[in-house]
């Protein structure tokens, strides 16, 4: 009878591209519904979804030919988020519904066109499920110049918040076409502002919940400041999680541009939850050390992003680090030299952005109680000796602050210990803290200290004499290595940034000497 | 100027045969004061090897406050120099002629730079003494003489290195020799007096330092640092930087300072987490 052609979109990883839904609804031939385009079983078994669907809204499934075409056909599809396009489609091929002419009332027709995208999974009684991946289809539709898409209401939000779209969130088939119509009006959502979100969200752990530790928060907060890797060597039992869970609460608020970074790759993850907007705090990944290669950096045939992609902008939490496998590991250095991974399959190449902060955990042995107060240790000492192997020089190259977390011994700190800096104050020592580094760094297109090249901590963590010397001698006591000599530079310079000092003092220096790389 | 013989030290003074006198250019107190000296020797004809073994060990021995003697001649003994003066350190230069003899053109820069940073140029020969071939021999008794070791970098078997070698031993001097390859003619000399039995093999800055009798690595420590409260406390046994921080109720940051120079002074040791003292 008639073509229909309906927009919608698909994501290949954090990319997305323009698909055509071609529905063609024929009298003559046999009774049947086909879709064509490359489509992988999830599209393939749309046709239940939406026929049922259609059913349940009211509507007689036409008894006629059925071919659905994705175009471009070349291009593999996957997924249920084309079930909405195609629902629509049928209805208008079908003339069900009549969107031609441009009164008033029915604003969107143009032939059997309609001008907007349609994304969304149908639930078989035409409702429509939280699909993945739409905060993709609206920066898409911002890029591409479209003005409107259809959503399912419980994943409208994450589209809300990026401006010049009209967002239309859909609760069912049934309103959807009322709306088209132009019989009863679906209201547009209004834009939601990330800023203030992102600012009302409180940090999951406080610091100052955390007895004790004064050693280890010091270094969590230098951390935070210069986006310093860390590494904490404890028992088990020291609160070495406990402490990295805070970790995010103290870094500096994401920029909107940053939340929107990271709900990309969560929203194309499928791990935003119905009606979130935003992710609102930085991430905080971790991974068990049996995770395979393919799940900490991302893969699979159809390239889904790893556990470094979802710690973008946060935290990566590598507990018990020497357990993680050494090809495991070792995948990881080039996401942690360039701030994203690139994954090649034959099904073709995906890029996630995976730039985090690690804070990495180990035991001082294989028992975990080499050096405690109360337990004994019952390794030997080559056991011990193979274990502290097992993270290879060029990760321990990427960490540039090493400290141990004593055993707690809860009695007696209770009595003498007063309450710290709530993560709230810390934030705001950090982000001045951040302020100086951006305003030093930008022009080098970096942001913090910790990414400073070697030529940048030359003309930035100048020495006065006296720190000079100190260096030269630490070098020597400690045989620091040259990697290990910028380290420490680097980390000096951020304890001077914290104190708001210009200069790299004598002070600062002897404080960052303690973080160095020790045997673990 | 010259150096009049109430303030002649007693190394000068036991060398022998006796210096006549002492012309000198410079800070004279370099010669005096009881400072570690070093006398740097070797060929003329010094190879890469010997010009690295010198670049590469300066900084610490500079570091550690060890002044450098040598004769002022190219090769070993100007990139002794030149290398200490390079590391900020002090340098003592003896000469083979006259204290005000001219030097060569392309000295000159280097006799200036050593008089200029306030180290010292020494001669036994007064004004405009033109160098004779037999004055350099001469010269190297000083050149060991003033020394509290001798480190020979590089020196075939018949040259004036191991002249100054010899009397090295015969003023017992510790005398250090930089082994070298088997087959290398420059190498003949010093590796002959490590067999010989008559010189140290040294293979590090810090082997140099150990024979000097200084321990590598080592700030000086100040007087009153021991009734620091932070010492007391670790005499009493191990404590973590939690601990310190609590008891002295000082900031973490200042603990971790203040352990890094204690540290840094060979008092305080640290292992899995833990402070104590040394």
């Amino acid at each position: 009878m008639m073509l229909a052609r309906i927009e919608s979109v698909a994501c290949v990883g954090l990319e997305s591209f323009l698909v055509e839904v071609e529905v063609d609804v024929a009298e003559k031939g046999f009774p049947g519904f086909s879709i064509v385009g490359l489509p992988d079983k999830a599209v393939g078994e749309a046709r239940e979804r939406v026929k049922t669907a259609l059913v349940n809204s009211g509507f007689a499934f036409p008894q006629k030919k059925i071919i659905v075409n994705l175009a471009p056909a070349d291009l593999p599809k996957e997924g249920s988020a084309y079930d909405l396009a195609m629902a629509v489609g049928i209805l208008v091929a079908n003339g069900d519904i009549n969107v031609d002419g441009r009164d008033e009332s029915r604003p969107y027709g143009e032939g059997n066109k309609i001008e907007a995208l349609f994304y969304g999974e149908l639930s078989l009684d035409g409702s429509l499920r939280h699909t993945k991946g739409t905060l993709l289809v609206a920066l898409f539709a911002k890029k591409e110049h479209k003005k409107r898409i259809f959503l399912p209401v419980l994943s409208a939000n994450e589209a809300a918040v990026v401006s010049d779209i009209e967002v239309l969130p859909v609760r069912n088939l049934k309103e959807l076409i009322l709306h088209l119509m132009g019989e009863k009006k679906i209201e547009p959502l209004k834009k939601i502002e990330i800023k203030s979100l992102v600012e009302a969200a409180s940090p999951e752990f406080d610091m100052a919940d955390i007895v004790g530790q004064e050693s280890a928060k010091r270094a969590l907060i230098i951390s935070a400041a210069g986006g310093h890797n860390i590494l904490m060597s404890g028992p088990p039992g020291s609160g070495k999680t406990m402490l990295s869970r805070a970790l995010p609460g103290i870094m500096p608020l994401m920029s909107e541009e940053e939340s929107m970074e990271v709900t990309r790759i969560y929203s194309a993850a499928g791990l935003m939850s119905a009606g979130e907007a935003v992710v609102r705090r930085r991430p905080f990944r971790s991974p068990h050390h049996s995770t395979s290669m393919a799940g900490l950096i991302g893969g699979g045939s159809k390239p889904v992003p790893g556990e470094v992609s979802l710690a973008h902008l946060g935290v990566l939490f590598l507990d018990e680090m020497a357990e993680f496998p050494r090809y495991v590991l070792e995948a990881m250095r080039q996401p942690m030299e360039d701030g994203k991974i690139e994954i090649s399959r034959v099904a073709g190449r995906v890029e996630y952005p995976a730039s985090f902060q690690l804070v990495a955990a180990v035991n001082p042995c294989p028992c975990g109680y080499l050096g405690h107060p109360t337990k004994e240790c019952k390794c030997s000492i080559r056991e011990i000796e193979r274990y502290k192997r097992r993270i290879s020089g060029p990760i321990l190259d990427r960490i540039d602050l090493h400290i141990t977390v004593p055993a707690v011994e809860t009695e007696k700190i209770l009595a003498t210990v007063s309450k710290g800096e709530s993560s709230f104050e810390i934030r705001e020592k950090v982000m001045k803290a951040r302020q100086k580094q951006s305003e030093r760094l930008l022009k080098f297109g970096i942001f913090c200290n910790a990414q400073m090249k070697n030529k940048q901590v030359k003309e930035f963590c100048r020495l006065e004499i006296d720190g000079v010397h100190i260096l030269r001698l630490a070098m020597e006591k400690f045989d620091l290595s040259a990697r290990a000599y910028f380290r420490v530079l680097k980390v000096a310079r951020t304890i001077a940034d914290l104190e708001g000092s210009e200069a790299v003092l004598a002070a600062h220096l002897g404080e960052a000497i303690q973080y160095r790389e020790k045997v673990f | 100027m010259e150096l009049s013989k109430e303030k002649w030290s007693e190394g000068l003074k036991k060398i022998k045969p006796d210096v006549k006198n002492i012309f000198y250019k410079g800070k004279i107190d370099l010669l005096l004061d009881d400072s570690p000296k070093l006398a740097i020797v070797g060929s003329r004809r010094m190879t890469e090897y010997g010009a690295r073994v010198i670049e590469k060990w300066m900084p610490v021995l500079v570091n550690k406050g060890v002044n450098i003697v040598s004769g002022f001649m190219y090769g070993v003994d100007q990139t002794a120099h030149k290398a200490c003066l390079d590391n900020g350190g002090n340098t003592i230069a003896v000469l083979g002629w006259g204290i005000d003899w001219p030097v060569a053109t392309e000295d000159e820069e280097m006799y200036q730079r050593i008089v200029e940073v306030d180290s010292l140029i020494v001669s036994e020969y007064p004004g405009k003494t033109a160098p004779l071939l037999w004055f350099f021999p001469q010269r190297n008794r000083i050149v060991a003489g003033i020394a509290d070791a001798v480190l020979i970098v590089e020196g075939s078997v018949k040259s004036g290195s191991m002249i100054t070698a010899r009397l090295a031993n015969r003023f017992g001097k510790k005398l250090l020799a930089v082994p070298g390859q088997v087959t290398s003619r420059v190498a003949e000399g010093t590796n002959g007096l490590i067999r010989d039995g008559k010189a140290k093999a040294v293979t590090c800055a810090e082997d140099v330092l150990k024979e000097m009798g200084l321990v590598p690595g080592q700030l000086r420590l100040e007087v009153g640092r021991i009734d620091d409260p932070l010492v007391s406390l670790l005499a009493d046994g191990e404590r973590s930087v939690d601990e310190l921080s609590r008891i002295l109720k000082m900031e973490v940051s200042q603990v971790l300072g203040k352990l890094t120079e204690l540290s840094l002074c060979g008092m305080v040791s640290e292992s899995e987490g833990k402070y104590r003292l040394m």
